[in-house]
Order: C-alpha cells, then sequence, then structure tokens
C-alpha cells in the first residue's frame, strides 16, 4: 500500500468520521446524549486533524486544532453545551466537511477565518468564565493532551523548518513514562511523506526524543538519499492515551513501533504496522550485519538498551500486551476494504454464471432432464451465490441520510424556517449503486419538503401547527424493493393552484377531468413550478421532472401522497440491486421480452366483455370492475406479427408510476431471474426499454420498461413512436 | 569559503547534497557548511548530513555547520541530532 492508497483511507475514514459526528449531533438535538457523546465527537476531530497532519493538508490541521480546542474544553466539561454553543458546533462541523472535501479533491480549502474567530471565541468566553468559576478544575490531565491556548499550530512550512513548539521540560523519563521506539519503514519518504512531521506530532503531546539510532545509517559512499535508515527512542509523557500516541501513526506505512510503558521491556510490544511494505523492510534490516535489527525475538534487549529505563521482569510483558492484540485482531477481521473494482468483476462473474446455469437449465430441458434434483440444487446455489454477491455491495442507507442534516441546517438558514429532522430506517442496506445515484433526488426532494411544503413559522401558527415543522426521512424493504419516504407536515400540494398553473403552461387542456392523484404527478410535468419567485433553494420548475427521471434511470418509481393542510409524503419505490431482477418472459411477435415480475399484479386472458375499444386504437380492460388503459405492446415498438385481437392475446396487468395499466403480449413463456445488461453501456438508452439480458437458450431479450410504455397513453403527449431495436 | 546550504533541505534535495558532499570529501577538502538560509529540513538531508560528518570525521577532516537557522537548529534538536551542529 502506497501513500497514495493510505490518504484515500484516510479520506475513507474522515467520511465515516463525519457520518459519525452527524448521528452524535442527532443524539444531541434529541437530548439524549452522554459524555460519551462529546468524546465521539472528539475523537472523530482528532483523528482527523491526525491524519491531516501526516499527508500535510495543513489548513485543514489547523482547523482541526482550533475545532478540537473548543470540542476539548466542552468534553471536560468547563464549558457547558447550550445553544449558542452547540450552534457555533455544528456550524464548525459543516465547515469541517467542506474542508476534508477541499483537501481530497485538492480544491482551495474553505474561506474559514471567520469561522476561526468564532471558534476562539468560543473557547476564549468559556475559559474566562471557567476561571472565574473553577481555578482548579479537575479535569486537567485529558486538557493536557490538547493544550487549548497552543497557538503555536503554525503550517507545514513551518513544521518542516521550524523546532518543535518547546514542549514543556519533561521530567527525565518518569518510570511510568511511555517509550517509544519508531523506525520509519526504509521508503517512509515515497510521496512526499515527512517522518519527522510524526515527531512533531508528538513533540505536540511533550514527548521528546531520548536517543536516535544510527546504526542502520550507511557510510555517505552508498547512502541511498531517498531511504530512511534513522530509528528513534522517544519518551512520552504517563499521561498521554495511548490510542493518542498511536494516532499519530494512524496512517503511515511500514514503520515499526514498540509502545512500552514506564519501565516495561518493550520486546513483546513490538507491532510492524499492517502493510506489504513492512515485511521486506523488516527483512533488509534483518540482512544486515547489525547484532540488534538481527535478533528481534530472541535478544530484545540488545534493541532497545539505549532506552534509559529499568530492566524489565519478563513476566509483565504478556500481562500487559495480552489484552491489546487480541483486540486489534478482532477488529481487523470484522472488515475488509476491497477495490470496488473487483468487486464489479464478482458481480459480473456471477451474473455470466447465473446465465450459464439458465443456459444448462435450457439444455437439460430440451434432453428430459430438467426434473434432476442436481438441476434444482444448482439453482439453488446460483441464486444464493448471486444473493450473498449483491449482500456485499450493500450499503447502509444511512450514508445517504448522514448528508441531509447538514442540507437541513443550511435550508433553515435560507428560508428563516424551523425544522426537525426525524430518521428511521437509516441502516437499511441497499446496492452501492443506488446508494451513489439517489443522494441527488433525495436533496432535492428534501429541498422541496421544507421549501415548498412547510409553511412559514407564521402560517404554522395560525394554522395551529408547532411552529417547528417536521420533515420525516425513512428507508425500509418493502416487497423486495426499497422504499425511501420523505414527507413533511406542512400544508399539502395546493391541487388548485398545480391546476391552474398547469394549464397556464399548457401542460393540461382547462377542461381536462382529472384525478387527484393525477393533479399531484403534475408537478413532476417538464417545466412546472408553482414557486412565485426562483429562489436559491428551489423553484427552478426543473427539480421534480429531473427528480422522476433519475429515479427511473434507477429501476425506481416515485409516488406522491398529499393531503391539505397536513402534508406530502413522496415515497421512492427503488430495486435493492441493479445487477438481477425476478422477470416473466413473454413473446411478442417473434420477439422474447422480459417484465419485472415487481410491476406485475396478475396475468389474464379476457373475453370479449372485459375490453372496451375507445377508438384510436386505445382500449380499456374491465378487471372486476375497474378499468385500466390497455397498451398494445406490439405497436407501441412496432412488432410485426403479434397478435392484435386482445381476446386471442394475454394481458398482463402492471402497476407502475401512472397506475395499474394492461400490457398485451402474445404469450406468457416462463418466470426466472435474468441478469440485467445495460443497454446504455453497451449500446444506447432507448425509450420504452429498461436493458437486455441473455436467456438459456442463448436468445438476447430486451427488458420492457414499464412505467416509460404506460406513461405513453397515459399523459396523451404523444401517439406510439417507433422504437429503435436494438438487437 | 563554506558551503551555503539552500533554503529547501527537503527529500528531493537531499541527492544532490549527499553529491556535494561526498565530491568535498573525496576531494579531501573540510566541509564548512553555512546553515543560515535554511528554513525547511527534512530527515532525508538530515541523515545525509549526519552521513557526511561521519565520513569527514574518518577522513581526519573538519565538518562544521556554520550559523545554523532556527529552523535547522529545531529540526536537528527534534530528530535526537543535536550533535550535527557541534564541530567535529
Amino acid at each position: 500500500m502506497n501513500t497514495d492508497e493510505i490518504q484515500i483511507l484516510f479520506f475513507q475514514e474522515c467520511e465515516e468520521g463525519l457520518a459519525g459526528m452527524e448521528q452524535a449531533f442527532a443524539t444531541i438535538r434529541d437530548e439524549s446524549h452522554d459524555p460519551e457523546t462529546i468524546n465521539t465527537i472528539f475523537r472523530c476531530v482528532h483523528s482527523i486533524k491526525g491524519g491531516a497532519g501526516a499527508f500535510g493538508h495543513e489548513r485543514l490541521q489547523a482547523y482541526t486544532h482550533e475545532y478540537e480546542t473548543l470540542l476539548d474544553l466542552v468534553r471536560n466539561e468547563t464549558l457547558t453545551l447550550d445553544q449558542p454553543l452547540l450552534d457555533t458546533i455544528l456550524a464548525a462541523f459543516d465547515m469541517l466537511a467542506d474542508h476534508v472535501a477541499a483537501a481530497r479533491d485538492t480544491e482551495e480549502a474553505p474561506a474559514d477565518v471567520d469561522m476561526l474567530e468564532r471558534l476562539k471565541q468560543a473557547a476564549v468566553v468559556d475559559q474566562n468564565a471557567a476561571d472565574a468559576a473553577e481555578p482548579a478544575d479537575i479535569a486537567v490531565p485529558e486538557a493536557q493532551a490538547a493544550p487549548a491556548g497552543d497557538d503555536g499550530f503554525d503550517d507545514l512550512m513551518a513544521m518542516l523548518g521550524g523546532p518543535a513548539e518547546a514542549p514543556e521540560p519533561v521530567a527525565e523519563t518518569a518510570p511510568a513514562d511511555w517509550n517509544l521506539r519508531v523506525r520509519p519503514a526504509r521508503n517512509a519518504f515515497d510521496n512526499g511523506s515527512e517522518p519527522l512531521l510524526l515527531l512533531r506530532e508528538l513533540a505536540r503531546l511533550g514527548a521528546t526524543t531520548q536517543q536516535v539510532d544510527l546504526d542502520d545509517l550507511p557510510p555517505l559512499a552508498s547512502l541511498d538519499a531517498e531511504c530512511s535508515y534513522l530509528t528513534w527512542t522517544i519518551s512520552v509523557p504517563e499521561s498521554v492515551e495511548e490510542d493518542d500516541i498511536r494516532s499519530v501513526f494512524e496512517f503511515t506505512d511500514g514503520y515499526t513501533l514498540e509502545l512500552t510503558r514506564g519501565a516495561d521491556a518493550p520486546s513483546a510490544q513490538e507491532e510492524d504496522l499492517p502493510t506489504a511494505e513492512s515485511h521486506p523492510a523488516a527483512q533488509e534490516s534483518d540482512d544486515k550485519p547489525q547484532p540488534s535489527a538481527s535478533q528481534p525475538a530472541s535478544a530484545p534487549e540488545a534493541e532497545i538498551d539505549s532506552a534509559p529505563t529499568a530492566p524489565t521482569p519478563p513476566k509483565s510483558e504478556p500481562a500487559k500486551s495480552a489484552p491489546a492484540k487480541p483486540t486489534k485482531l478482532v477488529a481487523a477481521n470484522q472488515t475488509i476494504r476491497v477495490d470496488l473494482d473487483k468487486l464489479d468483476k464478482l458481480v459480473n462473474l456471477v451474473g455470466e454464471l447465473v446465465i450459464t446455469q439458465a443456459m444448462l437449465a435450457q439444455q437439460l430441458s430440451d434432453h428430459d432432464l430438467a426434473g434432476i434434483p442436481e438441476l434444482g440444487d444448482l439453482d439453488l446455489l446460483t441464486r444464493d451465490l448471486q444473493e450473498s454477491t449483491m449482500a456485499i455491495r450493500a450499503q447502509p442507507m444511512n450514508t445517504v441520510f448522514s448528508r441531509v442534516p447538514r442540507i437541513i441546517r443550511e435550508l433553515e438558514g435560507e428560508t428563516g424556517k424551523r425544522v426537525r429532522l426525524e430518521v428511521e430506517g437509516e441502516m437499511t442496506e441497499v446496492d452501492k449503486t443506488v446508494v451513489e445515484r439517489i443522494g441527488e433526488p433525495l436533496t432535492h426532494l428534501i429541498r422541496n419538503a421544507v421549501d415548498h411544503g412547510l409553511e412559514s413559522t407564521e402560517r404554522r401558527v395560525a394554522a395551529g401547527k408547532p411552529e417547528e415543522g417536521v420533515v420525516k426521512l425513512s428507508a425500509a424493504h418493502h416487497s423486495g424493493r426499497i422504499v425511501i419516504t420523505v414527507s413533511d407536515d406542512g400544508g399539502g400540494i395546493n391541487r388548485k393552484r398545480v391546476r391552474e398553473r398547469a394549464v397556464e403552461r399548457g401542460i393540461i387542456q382547462p377542461d381536462a377531468a382529472m384525478s387527484d392523484e393525477e393533479i399531484d404527478n403534475l408537478i413532476f410535468a417538464p417545466g412546472f413550478s408553482t414557486a412565485e419567485q426562483v429562489s436559491s433553494v428551489s423553484g427552478r420548475g426543473v427539480g421534480m421532472d429531473v427528480v422522476r427521471r433519475n429515479i427511473q434511470a434507477l429501476g425506481g418509481r416515485i409516488g406522491i401522497q398529499s393531503r391539505e393542510g397536513v402534508g406530502s409524503s413522496f415515497s421512492l419505490s427503488l430495486p435493492l440491486t441493479l445487477a438481477v431482477l425476478d422477470g416473466m418472459i413473454v413473446t411478442v411477435g417473434k420477439q422474447t421480452y422480459v417484465i419485472p415480475l415487481s410491476h406485475i399484479v396478475e396475468s389474464l386472458r379476457p373475453n370479449e366483455h372485459n375490453v372496451s375499444e375507445l377508438g384510436d386504437g386505445a382500449a380499456m380492460l374491465d378487471v372486476r370492475g375497474s378499468y385500466v388503459p390497455l397498451h398494445r405492446i406490439a405497436s407501441q415498438l412496432n412488432i410485426d406479427n403479434a397478435e392484435t385481437n386482445p381476446r386471442e392475446a394475454v394481458l398482463i396487468v402492471v402497476d407502475g408510476d401512472h397506475g395499474l395499466a394492461a400490457l398485451m403480449v402474445d404469450s406468457i413463456e416462463d418466470q426466472r431471474q435474468v441478469v440485467v445488461k445495460s443497454l446504455e453501456a453497451n449500446y444506447r438508452a432507448i425509450n420504452g426499454l429498461a436493458g437486455a439480458t441473455i436467456l438459456g437458450d442463448g436468445q438476447v431479450a430486451l427488458i420492457l420498461d414499464v412505467d416509460m410504455l404506460t406513461a405513453r397513453r397515459f399523459a396523451g403527449a404523444a401517439p406510439a413512436q417507433t422504437l429503435e431495436m436494438a438487437a | 569559503m563554506p558551503i551555503i546550504l539552500p533554503a529547501s533541505l527537503d527529500t528531493l534535495a537531499a541527492g544532490t547534497l549527499r553529491t556535494n558532499l561526498k565530491n568535498t570529501i573525496d576531494r579531501g577538502e573540510s566541509v564548512l557548511l553555512n546553515g543560515g538560509d535554511v528554513e525547511q529540513v527534512g530527515q532525508a538531508c538530515l541523515q545525509v548530513l549526519v552521513s557526511a560528518q561521519q565520513a569527514a570525521k574518518e577522513a581526519k577532516l573538519v565538518f562544521r555547520i556554520e550559523d545554523p537557522s532556527d529552523a535547522l537548529t529545531g529540526m536537528a534538536q527534534l530528530a535526537g541530532l543535536d550533535l550535527l551542529l557541534q564541530p567535529a
């Protein structure tokens, strides 16, 4: 793993840390927090600061230092966490996210002068109050780890050039101080890394360099100027927590650390930081003639004799080291990070396996061997393998939901409305692709809920509602799909206004007879907006249209429920995975198509009384007293030799964005799991088709886009168009 | 005439520094350096300086860094290499 890869890891952990902080803030807001909540926030910031320092992101490091200083005052209860302070901490958190993003994307850091001043002020006010109230604070030891008044936190250049901020002259290694022996990897300078920055970080913790080991340093003639050869013995005050020391090296690669407390002998504590290079590095030093390095296990004392500590009874070593190491190992085994490309390759391979299994089943069936039990077993195993593989790609919706509180905070500032966010089901898991692509539509729905949905505070009070509006965000699994709901307790959709605007915009005829549901759906029409003014929040009239298209691109549907004066609820129904779906195989003419099973309500062959022709090719199907529009797939997709008489065809009743509808096909062939192949990636997007798949007999079948096909006649906007066929 | 060390003694500068110091010692000349301009120092250059100090000592040559800047002094102390700044 090289430094770039470690840095990627650092930013991934930053994201996780920020998400953890957001959760902690939600707990604080719910007034259900405890001291550990503040500690959690502090640790996240501290960790980001450590990584920022290691990678030379000096602006991020300087910012986190001020932030951490304030948080430290809160966590040691020097400062009481009241609302103004919480507001400051929250605002600083938002800027921290910006800082991290800027560092990650190598963009200019956000303008943080005002925020830094605000953080300093908050800390100063607190300090004054603390001085007056509590001259002797009990929680001093922790504060020492990150001194509040340490304004010597200079930038990277100074770090490289300037002396360590003269650490308090630490008493000569007291028996209980930490002994740290650090040997950077040979390639520790790669990618601009600088081990002395880490020594500098340690110096900030009060550490002092006791000795430098030059045994590995080659003569000048054979010295490779780009290799590290030094090993340091460092004393760290006993008050510093072990985690804080180790966190300094959190993002290093191949460093060898020995950390012992006081008079402990370090042999049992030796730890090569996990890396592929660490072993070659160790091997390299083993090859050298120095006796100290060649016998790391059998003669540990030889290696540590430079440390001015007393010899240690050997028995204390396992007792000290035992609790820490197993914990680390367990933690390491719980999760691993896998390159997404590798995972995608696995998913593709499983997809091919599903197809091959279907082909095998077809071949066996042709030879009257479809009933052999092994085939059934293979089918089950393939399905299990596919589901397990997709589960690896699953991520909790929390990765998306965690960004919402910030959006809400910003909207509160922009609109002047007071909003309480309620979140449910954030741990619901869904495919990574869905998680990645749901963010934008979800953001728009949240903005829409606050800007359009919730009334102003005055109106809410006048309507007898609480001043604070509620936006509720939930996720749940439902019938093999994930349903994400964004609801508000605002005024609901003003259908009269929506209808008027739709007429003004020429979207509907003035005399169009429409149900409430149909009027609600008008807000998804291109160019529709009821906002009186274009604001920075919403009201550009493009949003909801784009939201719907984005959701549809994910194979999803969006629905609205709204009650005037009570509120609105937008439900996004999305497939759990985009890679595989259960489908019904049907034929139209000589073509084979797949209809996603999730849309299908029932299939039927109508009698002569069930279908009513309306002229112009349109027809309605009577399904036990309910009339649903009948769509002739053959004419919509321009397929020859298909059945034209509904009474001779099979009608598949489907449920989509536009309610129930019936699709007319010639016959039903099968029902099976199919692997979705993207038309967009392999050919190009085609209206009416959601993708393609390969069937067991090797032929390509196109997957119907039910929402698109049923929308054509519903919208009445365009006659059936000839669709280009991909196959 | 002392060799004036550059302002930036980062890893990139280490190779050139090593070559220059080695050539000086190979020529049998004393290593007289002026560290007054140094603003930035990394481990790589400190290692080169220490190795050169040892090489000069073996060759019975003078090794001296005159007028070390605060930056150089501070980083040498941080790295535990104070001896570097003391006359050989």
